[in-house]
């Protein structure tokens, strides 16, 4: 029986393929994308299922490295939760899962760095207040707590202003699969089949 | 349909793995040298099809296509399906690799399945041809959110509710594709005929 695909199949058929990969470049329905980042004193989860597809309501969890639960709640309808960032040991990842229904599942691991709790200029600054020149126990304590409060307002002011930079790399990485991802696993699949084909026909001779 | 990592238990990973390789296996076998382009063309399809969001009342559902390519391809169906899963899994993250396994038993045993099931009633012309095609479609939808749900009810009891809602939820999904498969199907039978007849000549 001649099953050779004839040129009218074979054009309609990659024409298809055509218009299908192009319908598909703006969408990404099966990963469940998880971002987080520490701003300020509060560590923000964004989730979603790609553009403009927002993880609502899904079960955030926030746990230490070693698995201890230190946060748990849901995120509002823009995919998004913030929560105070719990404390850590200095060298404690913090681990954020997000459960976005049955059989979708995503996580995001935020490092020391990345919560700035390693960062040798920060620790540096809060640990070891600059010695005065007073010997005055009482004036030292308070430009101590005023140091830190001038930190934290510093800190504060930073993440405000930082924040939309961190909304708007959120958005640039929360893109789907890219033309040549999607280009390139069609010519695998057709490469592998001229594999399998002369494997079969060298079998056979 | 994808299952993400991390959900499911040691025991259905590696039974799904299992299953995934003994049916890969078998489905290599019975591909015919003349068809494998073929294979290839709908692993394809199958690869890019599964990326597409269709607009549905307030959500969207993607398409699967894993009925459409069990009655053109039998067993064969088995190894396209799972070549298209490992890219989708390397290339867009889309499941994972520890998760393969699983998600080949549920998108390609139902492939198979609805061969079994209306190969007969697509292979020959006429109303029933329609019929069996619209009903492939839709059975490959309807056999893997069973299996969906299933390999979910068997990780966590707590998902049994879940797994209800999933079946309804995907109710759009199986019509759409029973009348995509219903389409290509009458398509193919104006101007490639032979294609439908494609898993009676590998098993010869």
């Amino acid at each position: 029986m001649n099953t050779r695909l004839s040129p009218l199949l074979t054009m309609s058929f990659f024409l298809s393929l055509l218009f299908l990969f192009i319908s598909a470049l703006p969408s990404q329905a099966h990963r469940l994308r998880v971002f987080a980042y520490s701003s300020g004193r509060e560590i923000v989860v964004t989730a979603s299922f790609g553009h403009n597809r927002p993880a609502e309501k899904s079960k955030v969890t926030a746990t230490s490295n070693s698995g201890t639960l230190l946060f748990q709640g849901r995120t509002d309808i823009r995919g998004q939760l913030r929560f105070p960032r719990p404390k850590l040991a200095q060298d404690d990842k913090l681990v954020i899962t997000v459960n976005g229904g049955p059989g979708h599942q995503g996580s995001w691991i935020l490092t020391p760095e990345d919560l700035g709790t390693r960062h040798p200029l920060v620790s540096q600054e809060i640990k070891q207040p600059r010695p005065l020149k007073s010997d005055n126990s009482v004036k030292s304590t308070l430009a101590s707590e005023e140091q830190q409060a001038l930190s934290q307002l510093v800190s504060d002011a930073v993440a405000r202003e930082i924040e939309p930079l961190k909304v708007m790399m959120v958005r640039h990485m929360d893109t789907g699969p890219s033309l040549q991802n999607i280009i390139g696993g069609i010519g695998w699949l057709i490469g592998l089949g001229g594999l399998l084909a002369a494997w079969k026909n060298r079998k056979k001779k | 349909m994808h299952i993400s990592e991390g959900i499911l238990s040691l025991p259905i990973l590696a039974g799904g793995g299992v299953t995934a390789v003994i049916g890969t296996a078998i489905g290599l076998k019975r591909i015919d040298n003349d068809h494998i382009m073929e294979t290839a063309l709908l692993s394809s399809a199958f690869f890019v099809a599964s990326l597409i969001h269709i607009p549905l009342g307030p959500g969207s559902v993607h398409l699967v296509l894993n009925g459409l390519v069990g009655i053109l391809l039998g067993w064969a169906s088995v190894p396209a399906i799972a070549t298209a899963l490992f890219l989708q899994a390397l290339l867009f993250g889309f499941g994972g690799l520890t998760v393969l396994g699983v998600n080949i038993v549920i998108m390609a045993a139902p492939a198979v399945a609805v061969s079994f099931l209306f190969g007969s009633m697509v292979r020959k012309p006429g109303k029933s041809q329609l019929l069996g095609a619209f009903l492939a479609g839709l059975g490959a939808i309807l056999l893997s959110t069973l299996l969906l749900a299933l390999a979910l009810v068997g990780t966590d009891s707590s998902f049994l509710t879940t797994a209800k809602l999933l079946l309804v939820a995907q109710l759009p999904l199986m019509l759409l594709e029973g009348l995509i498969t219903l389409f290509v199907v009458s398509f193919l039978a104006k101007v490639q005929p032979d294609l439908l007849q494609l898993t009676i000549t590998s098993k010869s």
